[in-house]
């Protein structure tokens, strides 16, 4: 057929990824640009992940920070406090967070999308009070010391290049994933679920499940981003895991496109500039933050990915479901 | 036709992302290729405070401290001739963000010195990692112990705050001489309060005084359950210990509750702002604190050592800022004043010789206190820095 | 002293703030079906203005509280401006996510506007307080309280007796049925969001003299109010009055009995109880008395 000898050629998200997270070091290579460019791997995983529940399911997670800071706390405690192999720290840390994704997601998943929200909104911030509370564990509101390097097999992970090689190859591994599982039965059938509940399930798709393991996926991304976080700053502290780090995830994606294999990418970049623009115009970022996300809901719900996608259409006036169970958008 | 459609509409995809990126990365590129046009006899001395975020009041004054600090020795000519290149960046409280910016002072602004920890104990914690790794001096200007101890693990880090066991101290000398044996003690659950908590667990028993606790979250909205609670114990004195606006719900609550006229309610130097003191009202009055000596300043004696120096303090921020200075822009200002004795001292800015200098310049008068750093002491405060203040109503006063 | 009288006197003074932000949850969901993620920020945004008013041009306490009120209209308008009018957004998803953005906004814009200060009321009743059987009641939870009456009151002999209130009533039973009597649908939503609007801003009013007020206190009260509306039943008008009180309560009584290190965690912790056992709220009886 002619439309997979097209696929082949064409520049998917996985690809611009690739050539992106190799370009950039090359490009800009300072150590402190390789700082950025490791946070732009971490926002990117954590957009990726986010992108299986609030993209494709459809169902807005405020619990996306709260997965983060229990990824890295438990890196962090296992590695620093109870001496566990930092590999296997780090291995960790997502199994954690895709646990608890799936203890929260069994409980709520069955709620309205509003009543979802608001459910891992109240997990999250309970994550968030225990992060900062538990001093014995955690080491309370001044935060966890004392993290060891990363090492796999004996070889010292540490230091700007490594630890940016590590993880663009994990962000790229997540986008990879991402990329394959929307093509994927399961992903045609969240897609579906995400457009049409009643038509989705009319045609067989079993909804809960479907979303518990879109969450659980959200989960494991972010307690990814939570250990490569951990290793790379060697420094766990509460203040990053919070309601306003979850709602900021929820604008990075929604501004950079919901449910479009290339929205996490543009909101990952987009969140890493904002930090850059908050460094120079202190105050001024969160104002431009919340009014620009409140344009791009309303009049651009796709956001910039959609938008672009949207000056070009290419597919006639389609039922939404019909839409949603072909091939990406992007 | 399909093709070149797809194609298309990847490109302002691709674009918009390397637009982004480039946009946050190019602010490094831009500072490195400048480098050579600066001037390169520059100190450059980079700081972190918190402008937003949840104690943004605490950070914007630290800023106008550290300003000031920089624009004096600036209009004086410099570190021997050398002009202070001053960069600033807001974390908003948030420690990753923090710990990006710092390396950003670090490796591509290329700082010399970093004076600061973002307004956060937390945060001044995991900027020493870094700056103890570059082998640059740290001065910090936020309160927990930990940022500097033990001195042997953190060389080249100061910071320009009373410890915390210090300031108990004078508390536990006030009480002693007030004989005030039985305390409750309120400290918030950040890491001021929780780190203020674990001394008195160790040293108010130690010093034969009764101790009763209850730790709150930063914004309650009432208190007077916690305090009914301790106030069961009859205690002598109610010690809050809190940089949060709700010490003052926590003195109007007091007020009302405590039904022991003679009790003392007392805050910590964490509280120490005439604006908190005025929006508690009558409840503020007979307040007792402990801080450093910059509020009641024009009370000293003319032979208290820092009279001079804080005097003149207070009038140049007045002039710059039109407000009154508190403690926080005091320390801010000390740090960036120790930093630059230091680095002047040692005729360098290579971390560990301005740190030798530092532990060896023998007493620096500053507005917070007389700095006395040592190898083994980079706190440099003792409790002869600290009084014991009360609002009176409309300002604070010595408390006898 | 008595504890417990002091734990439940404590409990109705948070509680009845909690209460007013609760209603306005359950006017909007009614009037909309979004969560209105800005309900705590209208609080801030009362106390705030009243507090600057007070301290600017020292005017008797009840233009203060008017100026409040005053601010709130104006925050229900563009709130309905921002999410809704302007894209013509009528889902519920859609206007709940995108009060996200205006309450991160209104945040930042108060930050920058007041350069990050506190702000305070005197009691509007006097400062000296109640001594009841061995507890003290400040006289502000009593006028707090007296608001919550009110406006409880007030809201229901609204939302049954007068043409606009029936209108919004039946908007929350069928939205379509109202749209096609010729209702524009951004009518009950500005009628809607300048109710809650208000009722927040005279919360914060009411809270200012009790706690001092600066861009920080609101986030985190309409997340509780949310929990408050939640357990009460959304859109449930007396059902958010004793959600409010019930939350209030039990916090109190942590910090009197427990910890309360853990106090914030108390009204989240209800939250995903009641969401996970009985989402309707304890008092909705579907379809039945929804405000």
């Amino acid at each position: 057929m002619a439309v997979s000898r097209i696929r082949r050629w064409r520049p998917t998200t996985p690809v611009i990824t690739a050539v992106l997270l190799a370009a950039m070091p090359l490009i800009f290579i300072s150590d402190f640009a390789r700082a950025i460019q490791l946070r732009f791997c971490v926002m990117l995983l954590l957009l990726t992940g986010l992108n299986f529940i609030n993209g494709y399911a459809r169902m807005s997670s405020l619990a996306q920070a709260g997965f983060y800071g229990l990824g890295a706390y438990t890196a962090g405690i296992l590695a620093a406090r109870l001496d566990v192999p930092p590999a296997l720290a780090f291995v960790a840390a997502p199994v954690l967070a895709t646990v608890a994704a799936l203890v929260i997601g069994a409980a709520s998943l069955r709620l309205r999308a509003t009543y979802f929200t608001m459910a891992t909104l109240g997990a999250g911030y309970i994550l968030y009070i225990l992060f900062g509370r538990m001093t014995g564990v955690t080491g309370g509101p001044n935060g966890l010391l004392g993290i060891p390097a990363l090492s796999v097999a004996g070889i010292e992970i540490s230091g700007p290049l490594p630890m940016y090689v590590l993880a663009a190859v994990l962000a790229l591994l997540g986008v990879v994933v991402a990329y394959n599982f929307e093509r994927s039965r399961a992903g045609r059938a969240l897609r579906a679920l995400g457009a049409s509940e009643p038509a989705a399930v009319a045609s067989g798709v079993r909804a809960f499940r479907l979303r518990l393991f879109a969450f659980a996926l959200s989960g494991c991304y972010a307690g990814v981003a939570g250990a490569l976080e951990t290793f790379d700053a060697t420094f766990v502290s509460p203040s990053s895991f919070g309601f306003l780090t979850a709602v900021l995830c929820v604008v990075g994606l929604t501004v950079g496109g919901a449910g479009r294999a290339a929205g996490p990418l543009i909101g990952a970049a987009l969140l890493t500039a904002l930090d850059e623009l908050g460094t120079e115009y202190a105050g001024y970022e969160m104002l431009i933050v919340g009014l620009v996300f409140l344009v791009v809901v309303q009049a651009f719900p796709g956001g910039v990915a959609g938008a672009a996608g949207a000056r070009w259409p290419r597919r006639g006036a389609r039922p939404a479901v019909a839409r949603a169970t072909e091939g990406s958008a992007s | 036709m399909t093709r070149r459609l797809r194609w298309r509409l990847t490109t302002p995809i691709a674009l918009t992302i390397t637009a982004a990126l480039a946009a946050g990365c190019s602010a490094g590129a831009d500072a490195g290729a400048d480098a050579g046009a600066e001037d390169s006899a520059a100190i450059k001395i980079g700081t972190l405070y918190s402008v937003t975020g949840p104690a943004a009041n605490v950070g914007d004054k630290m800023r106008k401290g550290t300003e000031l600090a920089v624009e004096q020795i600036n209009q004086r000519g410099g570190i021997d001739g050398r002009k202070i290149e001053w960069k600033f960046y807001d974390p908003a409280g948030d420690t990753s963000t923090a710990v990006t910016q710092t390396r950003k002072l670090l490796t591509d602004d290329k700082v010399d010195a970093i004076v600061g920890g973002g307004s956060s104990s937390g945060i001044a914690l995991a900027m020493g990692q870094l700056t103890a790794s570059a082998k640059k001096l740290f001065v910090a200007t936020e309160g927990a112990r930990a940022i500097v101890q033990p001195e042997t693990e953190h060389p080249l880090t100061f910071k320009a705050t009373f410890n915390d066991t210090v300031v108990m101290q004078k508390i536990i000398e006030f009480w002693k001489a007030k004989g005030v044996t039985n305390v409750a003690l309120l400290p918030d659950t950040s890491g001021f309060g929780q780190s203020a908590l674990e001394v008195a667990e160790k040293e108010l028993p130690a010093a034969g005084l009764k101790l009763a606790v209850a730790s709150f979250d930063p914004g309650t909205g009432d208190f007077t359950p916690l305090l009914t609670k301790l106030g069961a114990g009859k205690p002598q004195a109610y010690l809050a210990w809190t940089t949060d606006s709700s010490g003052v719900t926590f003195l109007k609550n007091a007020r009302t509750v405590v039904t022991d006229g003679a009790a003392l309610i007392q805050h910590s130097f964490g509280f120490v702002d005439d604006r908190y003191m005025k929006q508690a009202g009558d409840a503020g009055v007979g307040t007792v604190l402990s801080s450093p000596k910059l509020p009641v300043a024009d009370l000293l004696p003319d032979s208290d050592p820092q009279k001079k120096t804080i005097g003149e303090f207070a009038a140049a921020y007045e002039a710059k800022y039109h407000e009154q200075p508190n403690v926080y822009a005091g320390q801010a200002y000390d740090a960036l004043m120790l930093a630059a004795e230091a680095i002047g001292k040692a005729k360098s800015t290579d971390g560990p010789l301005a740190a030798k200098a530092l532990e060896t310049l023998g007493e620096h008068v500053g507005v917070t206190g007389v700095f006395r750093y040592s190898a083994q002491d980079h706190s440099g405060l003792g409790t002869d820095g600290v009084e014991m203040i009360k609002w009176d109503g409309e300002r604070f006063v010595l408390a006898g | 002293m008595n504890l417990l009288l002091q734990v439940v006197f404590a409990g109705l003074s948070v509680g009845a703030v909690y209460a007013l932000v609760a209603v306005g949850f359950g006017v909007v969901a009614n009037g909309t079906g979004a969560v209105n993620f800005a309900q705590g920020e209208y609080v801030m945004v009362g106390g705030v203005v009243a507090g600057v008013v007070h301290e600017v041009w020292h005017p008797p306490l009840p233009v203060s509280v008017l100026c409040a009120v005053a601010a709130g209209v104006v925050a229900g308008l563009v709130t309905e401006l921002a999410v809704s009018r302007f894209s013509g957004a009528r889902s519920a998803e859609i206007i709940t996510i995108a009060t996200i953005g205006l309450a991160v906004a209104l945040k930042a814009a108060v930050l920058l506007l007041t350069d990050r200060k506190t702000y305070g009321l005197p009691h509007f009743l006097g400062e000296r307080p109640l001594r009841v059987g061995g507890a003290v009641a400040d006289t502000q939870t009593l006028w707090n309280l007296a608001v919550v009456f009110v406006v409880a009151v007030g809201l229901s002999l609204f939302f049954r007796r007068t043409r606009q209130g029936t209108i919004l009533r039946a908007a929350a039973d069928d939205p379509e049925v109202v749209t096609s009597l010729g209702v524009p649908f951004h009518s009950v939503a500005r009628w809607v969001f300048v109710i809650a609007a208000v009722l927040g801003a005279l919360g914060g009013a009411g809270l200012a003299p009790l706690s001092v007020m600066s861009y920080e206190s609101g986030t985190l009260l309409g997340l509780k109010g949310f929990a408050a509306a939640m357990l009460g039943g959304l859109g449930n008008l007396y059902g958010a009055v004793i959600g409010g009180l019930v939350i209030g309560l039990v916090e109190a009584a942590v910090a009197g009995y427990g910890s309360a290190a853990y106090g914030d965690a108390v009204a989240f912790v209800i939250l995903l109880i009641i969401l996970f056992t009985r989402p309707t709220g304890l008092f909705s009886q579907r379809k039945v008395v929804r405000v």
